[in-house]
């Protein structure tokens, strides 16, 4: 583990992070940013799966917002490997930031379940309809984790390595 | 108004926030989500009268607005928490200031877009969505709520006016 946060901390990206003014300022914005679009196209979604919005809100809009959410997902992928590439050692080893990468392993197991186990039964349900049980867990479950992603994100800075 | 503003920090609230590790960190997880109901849905918002999923019908907008709503009060709450806490280093702090400005203009945006587009709209008048001014406050909101969080973030770099923070 010591050869790869040296590594990291090697590599350009990290001495962008660590010389570049305001480099991890912009970082953050973006990252925020892009949780925005993630999670307020998550929001949409999960609550129509949860049978919220069913007659305003199509089913099948779900699909239409996706390109937006998988958009946010990876501008936060690019920002979140940019902070552990220039601060690896203080985040490996704290165990919010543990806690958030098995939140968002856990919320993209979940979409892998939506996507091979209930999209094509979706797909062929009317605009309207109501959605199975399994279905709305996986919703519940997407919603949950993302939230949790984004406090135990929020609190990684002030929770501090060991 | 220092002295009101040392009021604020010396108060059962102030001193809860700085004092309470627990009491901070539920604020700023609170601040978070409420920040992504907000932002996040206002962008699917500003993104349907972009275009975008067009099968989210002019009915829902209102509703989305509203739940947004909720994400602001949440945000309102925690926020102000948070300011009476360090409610000096906050105050005196430019960037900071451009936060509480963009809010309120997000909020006003917000509220014109409700009036003039969305609840038209869902009244029957589906012409609203399609409209220039439609795609012109959708950009404008969405600018806006972005410029919120930049000066969010950036309270921490930079703005603090000297010898205040």
């Amino acid at each position: 583990m010591e050869n790869f946060i040296a590594w990291m901390a090697g590599t350009w990206v990290a001495h962008i992070m660590r010389d570049v003014r305001f480099a991890w300022a912009w970082c953050e914005t973006f990252h925020f940013i892009g949780l925005c679009m993630l999670c307020g196209t998550i929001i949409v979604m999960d609550a129509r799966l949860l049978g919220f919005f069913r007659k305003s809100i199509s089913l099948h809009a779900v699909h239409a917002l996706t390109p937006y959410a998988i958009i946010g997902f990876l501008l936060n992928l690019t920002t979140g490997l940019a902070f552990i590439a220039r601060d690896a050692d203080n985040y490996f080893p704290n165990p919010d930031f543990q806690f958030k990468i098995l939140f968002i392993l856990l919320a993209g197991l979940n979409f892998l379940v939506f996507w091979f186990v209930f999209r094509k039964q979706i797909e062929k349900l009317p605009d309207d309809a109501d959605v199975g049980i399994g279905a709305k867990l996986v919703g519940l479950s997407s919603i949950t984790l993302w939230c949790l992603v984004i406090v135990t994100g929020r609190l990684i800075p002030v929770w501090g390595s060991g | 108004m220092s002295t009101f503003l040392d009021s604020l920090e010396s108060s059962a609230i102030g001193t809860w926030v700085t004092q309470s590790p627990a009491g901070f960190y539920i604020l700023l997880a609170f601040h978070a989500v409420g920040m992504a109901m907000v932002v996040g849905v206002m962008m699917v918002v500003s993104l349907r009268l972009l275009g975008v999923a067009r099968n989210i019908s002019a009915s829902a907008l209102p509703k989305l607005v509203n739940f947004s709503w909720v994400g602001f009060f949440i945000n309102a709450v925690s926020g102000i928490c948070l300011f009476i806490g360090e409610a000096n280093k906050m105050f005196n702090n430019w960037s900071f200031r451009w936060k509480i400005f963009f809010v309120a203009v997000g909020m006003i945006s917000t509220y014109i877009m409700s009036r003039t587009i969305l609840k038209p709209a869902a009244a029957g008048d589906i012409s609203k969505l399609n409209s220039q001014s439609a795609k012109f406050q959708a950009i404008f909101l969405m600018l806006v709520w972005v410029g919120v969080i930049c000066a969010g973030r950036w309270i921490a770099y930079i703005g603090q006016i000297e010898g205040t923070g």
